[in-house]
């Protein structure tokens, strides 16, 4: 990269949708030896981290489950900024797509004992064209009209679940196979050479290859012509059209994208949970769970990749640790009838108001705070260094 | 033919609710936005209402007004101090905060009041009277006059008073209302008191016998949604009309579809009326666009 202007921070900038905070950051030095030397022992650590995580923590409770979910949701956070964040279309429709997913793995795993390397991308394929279905229906409406219309296919779809009991159980749910290749399970605990792993361990390194494969299709995918469509249409939607983008087409592109993520995502989470309840992914639970994907994006920063994965990590965390610290927190009740709030009402309640807060006062995010920060670090005085 | 007759009256009982939580959403929408927090509103008037007759022992004629009055104000310190900030930004975000109102509100309603059910105060109780065999309660035939109270009251408001033509201007255009000197902050603000009212009156009759009150209330007018758009958004007579059919449609679907004797179209599930309007709602919307009563949206470049 002999540009003087290196690409990939200028591409960053472009990507985040958001315009940048200061000028120094888009046009900032060519990337120096040193630099590009402290970068790459940055990711290093970060990757020895990541590979480390499952053996640190796993004899601490809540922190495998939360590092498992958090990962799995972080796919289907990243499907829905497709949808919500670069092309700016609101959903509250994505727990039915993570229903889809779930429930093709409980028949193509279940019922019929597919290998997970089919079952996988067979979800999100489904869900895929399930999208394609009905965003060719839904996206002839926008704003308010797209947003109820979500709504309807939650409530729709809850139903669907709930009733086709040959694939949900009805009523009372169904186990979801555990990933499988071949006598390989992720069932039960099992040794790979010298090292044991647990079912928690073993669900880590397989959810975190697909979550990565996920962030460099998205990332990849925003820089193409499509990624850039999806921008030109949430910016200025007739704009984009006189510039010659099909706008339909490009809605119904992302609209697929976000499902298929969704599925993918679904069937890993169904697959990780064991157990599953229509409910879980239709109705006001659906409705619920379709927020808390738009909460998560919010939260971490809206049409960002990092954003969506930090979100969904820090909202799978909270609730969780609430839950397990609840003892050392004050005015929580210690068990039924002793007074004070439940640790659900607490999480809730919490994740409300840190909702509202990033909506009022920092509607980028998490990642906005962080590309402040970082702006103002390269102007200060030791940025000089840094660059 | 009875159990026809039945399911009318019960389902113009229910569609007067929808109604009312309709023309909530409408008003609202006048101003721009969309309000996922009105079924909060309505557990949080209901609430109020309850607690003033049952704890406080005041007359149920007394403590509506001032649920009415509790409720206009927390819609309008939300406008005023939330709202006002997030002028200018995106659908989304809008949608989102008043989602997030919505939780808050509900969780707050169970840490002051408890899960359990209660009832909602009201005089009426199971009382009625029979026409034939139909079977026709009080509290049906109040919800009725007070739906019809609030209707007449709207529809001179929005025809012959200052303000009610003023919110219409804004609706249609806000930048030419407040071109003309309409006073955009104060329409606002009045636009919220009217949802309150609404959500009340809908919430506490949504409460009456022989429905129970618990937090699980607000979650009805999720299921209201289809009649703003099957009228037309924006259409305040649409939302009515769009209110009254979705209960008859819902009422109706829950007497003759499912599995159970005497039922039909069995292969749609039971529970089925509780998706039926937004089944509907994408059948209407796919043959007209904009409702029922709805205008074609001119977007100028």
């Amino acid at each position: 990269m002999s540009n003087p202007q290196s690409p990939t921070v200028s591409q960053e900038e472009t990507n985040s949708g958001i315009p940048a905070t200061s000028p120094t950051l888009a046009t900032s030095a060519p990337a120096s030896a040193g630099r590009k030397w402290l970068k790459w022992s940055i990711w290093g650590l970060f990757g020895l981290l990541l590979l480390a995580y499952p053996f640190v923590a796993i004899n601490v409770r809540p922190w495998m489950t939360i590092a498992n979910l958090g990962i799995i949701l972080a796919i289907g956070a990243l499907g829905l900024n497709v949808l919500a964040g670069y092309t700016g279309l609101a959903s509250l429709g994505h727990a039915f797509f993570l229903g889809v997913g779930a429930y093709t793995c409980m028949y193509f795993g279940g019922n019929l004992g597919w290998s997970f390397l089919l079952w996988l991308p067979l979800a999100g394929v489904i869900a895929g064209v399930i999208g394609l279905l009905i965003g060719a229906i839904t996206l002839r409406f926008r704003g308010f009209y797209l947003t109820i219309m979500t709504l309807g296919m939650v409530f729709i779809g809850g139903h669907i679940f709930l009733n086709w009991k040959e694939i949900s159980g009805g009523s009372q749910g169904k186990s979801v196979p555990a990933p499988a290749i071949g006598d390989f399970t992720w069932a039960k605990p099992s040794a790979i050479g010298p090292i044991d792993l647990n079912r928690d361990q073993k669900f880590y390194f397989l959810a975190l290859p697909i979550l990565i494969l996920a962030i460099i299709f998205v990332s990849n995918l925003m820089r193409t012509r499509m990624g850039r469509a999806f921008q030109a249409v949430r910016d200025r939607e007739v704009a984009a059209e006189l510039m010659g983008i099909d706008a339909s087409r490009t809605k119904i592109t992302a609209f697929v994208v976000s499902s298929v993520l969704g599925g993918i995502c679904g069937a890993l989470y169904g697959s990780f949970l064991t157990y599953l309840q229509p409910e879980q992914f239709g109705g006001i639970n659906g409705l619920e769970f379709s927020i808390r994907f738009i909460a998560m994006i919010i939260i971490g920063g809206i049409a960002s990749v990092p954003g969506a994965i930090i979100g969904a990590l820090l909202l799978t965390a909270a609730p969780e640790l609430i839950s397990t610290f609840s003892e050392a927190i004050p005015f929580i009740q210690k068990g039924a009838g002793t007074g004070g709030i439940t640790s659900n009402n607490l999480s809730e309640i919490l994740y409300a108001l840190l909702l509202g807060v990033f909506l009022i006062f920092e509607p980028t995010g998490i990642i906005g705070i962080y590309r402040r920060i970082k702006a103002r670090v390269l102007r200060s005085k030791i940025g000089k260094y840094l660059t | 033919m009875t159990t026809f007759l039945q399911l009318l009256v019960q389902g113009v009982a229910l569609g007067c609710i929808y109604a009312l939580i309709a023309l909530g959403f409408t008003v609202v929408l006048m101003a721009g936005v969309i309000n996922f927090a009105q079924g909060s509103f309505m557990l949080v008037g209901a609430y109020v209402v309850s607690w003033l007759v049952l704890n406080m022992q005041v007359p149920f004629l007394l403590a509506l007004p001032m649920g009415v009055i509790v409720v206009a104000l927390m819609g309008m310190g939300f406008e005023r101090f939330i709202l006002r900030r997030m002028s200018a930004r995106p659908v989304f975000t809008i949608i989102m905060i008043t989602l997030g109102l919505d939780i808050f509100l509900r969780v707050v309603t169970i840490l002051v009041w408890g899960q359990d059910q209660r009832t909602n105060g009201d005089p009426f109780g199971l009382d009625g009277f029979s026409v034939g065999e139909i079977r026709i309660n009080w509290a049906d035939i109040w919800i009725l006059i007070s739906t019809l109270i609030l209707l007449a009251f709207f529809y001179f408001f929005f025809k012959f008073t200052k303000y009610g033509v003023a919110m219409r201007a804004t609706a249609l255009d806000h930048e030419a209302a407040a071109a003309v000197g309409i006073n955009l902050s104060q329409i606002y603000l009045i636009t919220w008191a009217i949802t309150g009212l609404v959500a009340t009156v809908g919430g506490v009759f949504l409460a009456a016998s022989p429905r129970v009150l618990d937090s699980n209330l607000g979650f009805v007018a999720l299921r209201a949604f289809p009649a703003i758009i099957l009228g037309g958004l924006g259409s305040t007579v649409g939302a009515v009309l769009g209110g009254l059919i979705l209960g008859l449609v819902e009422v109706l679907f829950s007497g003759y579809v499912g599995t159970g004797p005497n039922q039909f179209f069995g292969f749609l599930g039971n529970g089925f009326y509780t998706v039926a309007t937004y089944v509907l709602l994408l059948i209407v919307l796919l043959v007209r666009p904009y409702g029922l009563f709805g205008k074609k949206e001119v977007e100028r470049v």
